[in-house]
């Protein structure tokens, strides 16, 4: 399958990007190509404050590149400024 | 937890407690309400017990942290290591909880009197996360 078809894939909102999305999960389709790209296109969309160089991203529970390509049925959860302890 | 650990070729347990304190930056606090990443956080958890077991020469190493909402005074996070000799198990016991902060996909929120909650950023932790990263 070429990489900017579209996909549909699954997102799962924590901590603060749950309470600013107003939502815990949401699967779209779409034909962003990158987990950075897909970033970008939330933080527009729900007006996340954290700026991309501090966010990590978890796809199907693994922790992964932003420039990993997403695929069919991926799930992703974008990882704010960790602060347990 | 500490019974866990109980063995008894072992001849020093260092054990850290982390807990919910009444203040941060100024600001008075009632409570903290954690989330986790729980499968993730597992994972890289079982990570760091075995980079410290390695790394430090340990006997033995466990760890628990807490979710949910916590009061003033509660124990959050827990942390013992047992080593042959003392220097192991403090350095062990140090190196666990310095990962868990920087490394766990573990949130918290603030709950403050007569102000809105507020989740807490530690942006440093992951700053130097993408730096190692980039580096690797």
């Amino acid at each position: 399958m070429h990489a900017s078809a579209t996909k549909t894939i699954t997102i799962q909102y924590v901590a603060m990007f749950k309470d600013q999305a107003d939502r815990s999960m949401e699967k779209i389709e779409t034909e962003i190509k990158t987990c950075s790209e897909l970033y970008e296109y939330l933080q527009e969309k729900y007006k996340f404050a954290i700026p991309l160089s501090q966010i990590r991203v978890a796809i199907n529970h693994e922790f992964c590149p932003m420039t990993q390509l997403l695929k069919e049925q991926d799930l992703v959860i974008f990882i704010p400024p960790v602060c347990g302890g | 937890m500490s019974r866990l650990l109980v063995n008894s070729t072992v001849g020093a347990l260092v054990t850290f407690e982390g807990w919910v304190r009444n203040h941060n930056e100024g600001k008075s606090v009632l409570g903290l309400e954690y989330e986790v990443y729980e499968i993730l956080a597992r994972k890289e958890g079982e990570k760091i017990l075995q980079e410290a077991q390695t790394k430090f020469n340990l006997s033995g190493a466990v760890a628990c942290h807490r979710y949910g909402y916590l009061d003033i005074g509660e124990i959050a996070v827990w942390v013992g290591t047992t080593g042959v000799h003392r220097g192991s198990a403090f350095a062990g016991t140090r190196y666990i909880i310095n990962g868990i902060k920087s490394r766990l996909p573990i949130w918290k929120k603030e709950f403050y009197i007569g102000e809105k909650p507020q989740w807490i950023l530690c942006p440093q932790n992951h700053i130097e996360i993408l730096n190692k990263n980039k580096t690797r």
